[in-house]
């Protein structure tokens, strides 16, 4: 069975938001010495296209498979009267930017206005809604507002389906797939479980048990990374083939649960580059919802060790992988590291990326409510 | 033992399965002794032996991926421990039949480079109790002597985990087994906790232990004129403690 994953934003990109945030500011060219007197005499044309380095926008843009019209769900023209806007601007260049009256008079009638309508303007037949009067327009304002709302929500019933139907049509019988690592059985592995799942156990037992499985499942999960030969000389002078990694390491913790795996992280690898995600499900309809994202440029290279202590619906950690895959991360390079996995939430994982190996330390046959990082943290 | 034999290394591919073909690097030799444990060859335990034997490592690193091995190798060693079932309540007050240990355990640490392992052994069991064993080789009769001991009264009564990193000979190791048993620790009690051994030398304490049980990470290719383990990593007491 062929199964595809689709995230709430699936014809859209994390990471191609976030460019389009920058996009204005970013490629400027820097100035020259004489660009440089020039904007000061306010006879630098900002405005102009010739003004942006557009080497580095086309290459950028590239990167934009589906170009940036086609990316934007909903193009919304504000259209104000010139007057209006000339108002404004002078009033912001004089008040806040200290320039003369004549200086932004200059400027608005040699630069802005031409390039507005040699490069705005016409934009007007691109847009879905013209907005006259801006801001002034309530009613346009509220009819946007209502029609986004309709397709957030459109979205989020799409999202839950997709969920559901991963979770469903599995074959009880098969055992899961190879790329799900379960830590080897063992007395005192068996005796952790004991004390992490006993209600009766102290935070501070609970803290030490914790800290000291994650460790063991952070060791567990280096081993699945990309290993290289290397061969050493012992001060003996003797000869020695081994191994070394072939990769730096990079984490990405899941928060808030999976800030209760770091210090096993930092007990193996002090120096891993840590990403951060706050992942939260929604209360009323249970679906997961991506807060922030705070990740190390260095994960387009990296190996990547996810972590979460617990995986439940998986709705999270599906989230957390495709948030990696937009930023470039194969999956092959990513390495999920959970204690506790509920079935369910493994095929599901598994199917949507089955090159991402998932590292447990103990599968859960039940369906235990999250309770590790209420536990760790005490609140 | 002074042979200078050597047994030839042991190679084998290792790790996942890359896009490339899977990296070869040099394994542990086996040992058929049931009672000796050598821990799984995985890419990790390799690259970390890889960093401790590198003679341009520097002690800072060298302590922190001997510390590494150490863990590894008390997360083994307690797995022979016994426990007893023993069910308690889940967060979502179901019951889990879990385990639980009763007995006592304390650590015993053969003086100087044995000590550098308990940083590991607390690591994994809090304020665990350590004795401690001083044995030197003699000037006059080459001999292993026994110089100091200081050990928990009731140690009759505990599980003694012996700390050791280096096996070359095992004259020491055998010194403070003896100490052990004769303050009335029963062979099946002790667990000697290892980091590389040799094979000459961790065969002939297993037939003469057969009760006490062996963890180590390697048992390396021998040894050379000098009792050196070949090829080793050097002094452990010295790269941990000073170089």
């Amino acid at each position: 069975m062929v199964v595809h994953y689709s995230p709430p934003w699936a014809n859209t990109h994390v990471r191609k938001l976030q460019f389009h945030g920058q996009l204005e500011d970013s490629f400027y060219k820097t100035l020259n010495p004489e660009e440089s007197t020039q904007a000061f005499r306010n006879e630098f044309d900002f405005d102009s296209p010739n003004s942006i380095d557009f080497d580095i926008l086309v290459e950028k843009l590239r990167d934009l498979k589906q170009g940036v019209l086609e990316l934007l769900d909903m193009r919304i023209f504000v259209d104000t009267d010139a007057d209006v806007c000339l108002a404004r601007r002078l009033a912001r260049d004089i008040k806040y930017r200290g320039r003369d009256t004549h200086g932004a008079i200059k400027q608005w009638t040699t630069f802005v206005k031409p390039n507005f309508e040699l490069f705005v303007q016409p934009q007007k037949k691109n847009a879905d809604i013209l907005v006259p009067r801006g801001i002034e327009n309530t009613i346009a304002i509220e009819m946007i507002v209502k029609h986004i709302q309709r397709a957030l929500l459109t979205k989020s019933r799409e999202h839950l389906e997709t969920l559901r139907a991963l979770g469903q049509g599995h074959d009880t019988d098969k055992p899961l797939p190879s790329t799900v690592k379960v830590l080897k059985d063992s007395p005192q592995l068996q005796l952790m479980h004991t004390i992490i799942h006993d209600t009766d156990t102290s935070r501070e037992d609970f803290i030490f048990y914790f800290d000291r499985v994650a460790a063991l499942l952070v060791e567990r999960g280096m081993d699945h990374l990309a290993f290289k030969r290397r061969e050493v000389e012992t001060p003996q002078g003797h000869k020695y083939v081994g191994l070394e990694l072939s990769r730096d390491v990079s984490a990405v913790v899941i928060l808030r649960s999976g800030g209760a795996l770091e210090v096993g992280l930092t007990r193996v690898v002090p120096d891993a580059r840590i990403g951060r995600l706050l992942i939260q499900s929604n209360v009323r309809t249970g679906e997961p919802e991506l807060h922030y994202q705070k990740l190390p440029s260095t994960l387009t290279s990296d190996s990547v060790l996810v972590m979460d202590p617990q995986i439940t619906t998986g709705a999270g950690a599906l989230m957390a992988v495709t948030v990696l895959k937009d930023y470039g991360v194969e999956e092959d390079r990513i390495v999920f590291v959970t204690y506790l996995a509920s079935i369910v939430g493994l095929r599901r994982l598994t199917k949507a990326f089955p090159g991402v190996k998932v590292i447990v330390g103990k599968v859960d046959e039940g369906f235990e409510r999250r309770f590790i990082d209420e536990r760790y943290f005490g609140s | 033992m002074s042979q200078a034999a050597e047994e030839p290394a042991v190679a084998a591919p290792i790790g996942p399965q890359y896009k490339e073909e899977k990296p070869e690097a040099t394994v542990s030799t086996p040992i058929p002794h049931s009672n000796v444990h050598i821990l799984p060859q995985t890419p990790q335990l390799i690259a970390l032996l890889t960093m401790i034997r590198d003679k341009s490592t520097v002690r800072g690193d060298f302590i922190f991926y001997s510390n590494r091995i150490i863990r590894l190798l008390v997360e083994e060693g307690l797995n022979h421990l016994p426990v007893i079932s023993h069910a308690v309540t889940t967060p979502t007050a179901r019951t889990y039949q879990g385990v639980k240990f009763e007995g006592k355990i304390c650590g015993v640490s053969i003086m100087r480079a044995g000590e550098a392992m308990e940083q590991g052994l607390r690591d994994c069991c809090r304020s665990v109790r350590i004795g401690k064993i001083l044995i030197q080789r003699d000037e006059e009769t080459c001999k292993p002597r026994l110089f100091y001991d200081k050990l928990p009264e009731d140690i009759s009564q505990r599980y003694c985990l012996l700390l050791d990193p280096m096996f070359a000979t095992g004259g020491s190791a055998t010194m403070a087994v003896e100490v052990l048993i004769s303050r009335g620790v029963p062979e099946e009690r002790i667990l000697f906790l290892n980091l590389i051994a040799s094979p000459q030398g961790i065969q002939s304490f297993a037939e003469r232990f057969p009760k006490l049980r062996i963890v180590t990470a390697f048992v390396d290719q021998g040894l050379d004129a000098k009792n050196y383990i070949v090829p080793g990593l050097g002094d452990f007491g010295d790269r941990f403690y000073c170089i």
